[in-house]
């Protein structure tokens, strides 16, 4: 790789030894993949990942210890709240999962990170613009940011986004070129998806059929919003690793099906209808027998309208006793959704807030679940395999409220 | 006794040798890789219930989730991981996690890839193989 001078006296420990070893970790990672150089980044969005590995606390605190300090605007996705645990006592946690989350929340706040503890970072004020090179954890944030914001980011690994965050840069390969930005499957819906739960599928159904590609979506209708596509990029990133996709008339880089497939034909392509919803719902229903012992909402994170949603559906009415209806929210859509009276009414009916967290940290097992249900296709993906092993229900916010209140 | 020599290339550093465990189906460490263990719990894998631990893991490509990277590291930490890897074309997440493993605990797990011959037809499980990845040369006895 050519390395500029300054970059050089980085990866000489010059300029202290979190540097020297940052450089030293993005110009192997370079190497690998044929990186020329490195670019800068001007925002990185990072994770504490797994705070039950122990390497998941050594990682972070190593780059502390070293004097890491973030260099870039950088986020961070949500991790176990001690909080949440504290609060919810009847859904007990290890103490030694306590204490590893606590280290890791003090780690990286150490280095200085904007604790927005989300997985929505672009709606927290992290927010490249279209071209901008950024470096990105998160599988549902980084497909949001390359494809409706056009922005540029490989998917990062543990490690490497807290190495970018330090040095501000990223080795360019990839997502980070135009070669590999260009459409080369085309999908397309042939009919009016109605409500976040269509959108929700049809990421769903994109993901099964356009594994490793990036799909060029024709005939989305031009109301679609960005938290549609946020449900939508999340499904089709969790079902088959997608990092990126184009849709027609809607993001930055597909003004026209010709500009999206950057002059290329298609390697194929696919039409979703209507009843093909049908078939994904069968996909993702895999509960085998018995009833459901929690319904979990808010993957991704929500935005106030779906807490005001959320909030008529349940007014007057109460979460059944059997049943733990889970909420994971930002602390900044839970800040606005009090001043608006919502989570007033939500606590009365017996919600139950889980701040900055998501439930894939949780030992779900412990608590004796079985079954959930949910209306986001990434949980529905995510929540059958180990170490959560989950029969899933997945319907849409209404059906959630009714299963959770009648 | 056979020796087979193949060149490709490295991409940690490091030198190790170790019984092949060989598949020709792509391998996740995330949910894939029981770090205190070392066993394989993918259940989806020809190797399910093999332990990887001290053993030289050839096949082609990597799958699933980005957080296999701290699986590796996870492993590495409990003395569970692999003595080497062998890809046709290494991805992302394991490259990045076996370059981390020497970064935080000082531990080189040799990682080559693109040799000149498919690995996962030359070598068979139960080889003896030594793994060279500051040459990026692969050498293989039986």
């Amino acid at each position: 790789m050519r390395l500029t001078d300054e970059e050089k006296r980085m990866l000489a420990g010059e300029q202290g030894e979190a540097l020297r070893l940052s450089l030293e970790v993005l110009t192997r990672i370079g190497e690998v993949y044929g990186a020329e150089r490195l670019v800068s980044v001007s925002s990185v969005h990072a994770s504490c990942m797994y705070p039950d590995f122990g390497a998941a606390v050594d990682i972070l605190e190593k780059f502390r210890d070293l004097g890491g300090k973030f260099q870039t605007v950088t986020t961070v996705n949500p991790t176990v709240n001690p909080d949440n645990v504290n609060r919810w006592a009847d859904l007990p946690e290890p103490p030694e999962l306590k204490s590893a989350s606590t280290r890791q929340m003090s780690a990286i706040r150490s280095m200085g990170v904007i604790p927005n503890w989300s997985c929505t970072p672009y709606f927290q004020g992290n927010l490249p613009r279209v071209g901008e090179c950024v470096s990105w954890i998160e599988s549902s944030a980084v497909i949001f940011a390359n494809s409706v914001l056009g922005a540029r980011t490989n998917r990062t690994t543990m490690g490497i986004d807290v190495a970018s965050a330090i040095a501000g840069r990223a080795p360019e390969f990839g997502l980070l070129l135009d070669g590999d930005r260009a459409g080369n499957v085309l999908v397309k819906v042939e009919f009016e998806p109605q409500t976040m739960f269509d959108f929700n599928t049809i990421g769903y159904i994109i993901g099964k059929a356009c594994s490793g590609k990036v799909p060029v979506i024709e005939g989305l209708p031009a109301w679609t919003t960005a938290n549609h596509l946020k449900v939508m990029g999340a499904a089709a990133a969790t079902r088959g690793g997608l990092a990126l996709y184009h849709a027609v008339g809607i993001t930055p880089e597909a003004p026209t099906r010709r500009k999206a497939f950057r002059g290329k034909s298609p390697e194929f392509d696919i039409s979703i209808k209507k009843k093909d919803l049908k078939g994904a719902l069968d996909d993702m229903n895999t509960i085998k027998k018995g009833g459901v012992q929690a319904v979990l909402v808010g993957c991704p994170h929500p935005r106030v309208n779906e807490i005001k949603e959320l909030t008529e559906l349940l007014d007057g009415k109460k979460v059944r006793e059997d049943i733990k209806f889970c909420l994971f929210i930002s602390s900044d859509v839970l800040n606005f959704s009090r001043q608006m009276g919502y989570i007033d009414v939500l606590e009365a009916c017996g919600v139950r807030l889980f701040e900055g967290d998501c439930i894939v940290f949780h030992n779900v097992n412990k608590w004796g679940w079985k079954n959930v249900a949910t209306n986001s296709a990434k949980y529905a993906c995510t929540l059958p395999s180990g170490p959560y092993y989950l029969g899933v229900l997945y319907t849409d916010i209404k059906g959630c409220v009714d299963l959770a209140t009648k | 006794m056979e020796k087979i020599v193949i060149k490709g290339r490295g991409i940690t550093s490091g030198v190790a040798e170790g019984e092949a465990m060989v598949t020709k189906e792509a391998f996740g460490f995330s949910h894939g890789l029981e770090p205190y263990t070392g066993r394989i719990n993918d259940e989806y894998h020809e190797w399910l219930g093999q332990n990887a631990r001290g053993k030289v893991l050839v096949f082609p490509y990597g799958k699933g989730s980005t957080s296999g990277g701290l699986y590796i590291l996870e492993s590495v930490k409990h003395g569970n991981a692999p003595a080497a890897v062998i890809n046709v074309e290494v991805d992302p997440v394991i490259a990045g996690g076996f370059i981390m493993a020497k970064v935080l605990y000082g531990k080189e797990i040799p990682v080559v890839d693109r040799l000149e011959r498919n690995p996962t037809d030359v070598i068979k499980p139960g080889d003896r193989v030594r793994v060279d990845a500051n040459k990026g040369v692969v050498e293989v006895y039986r």
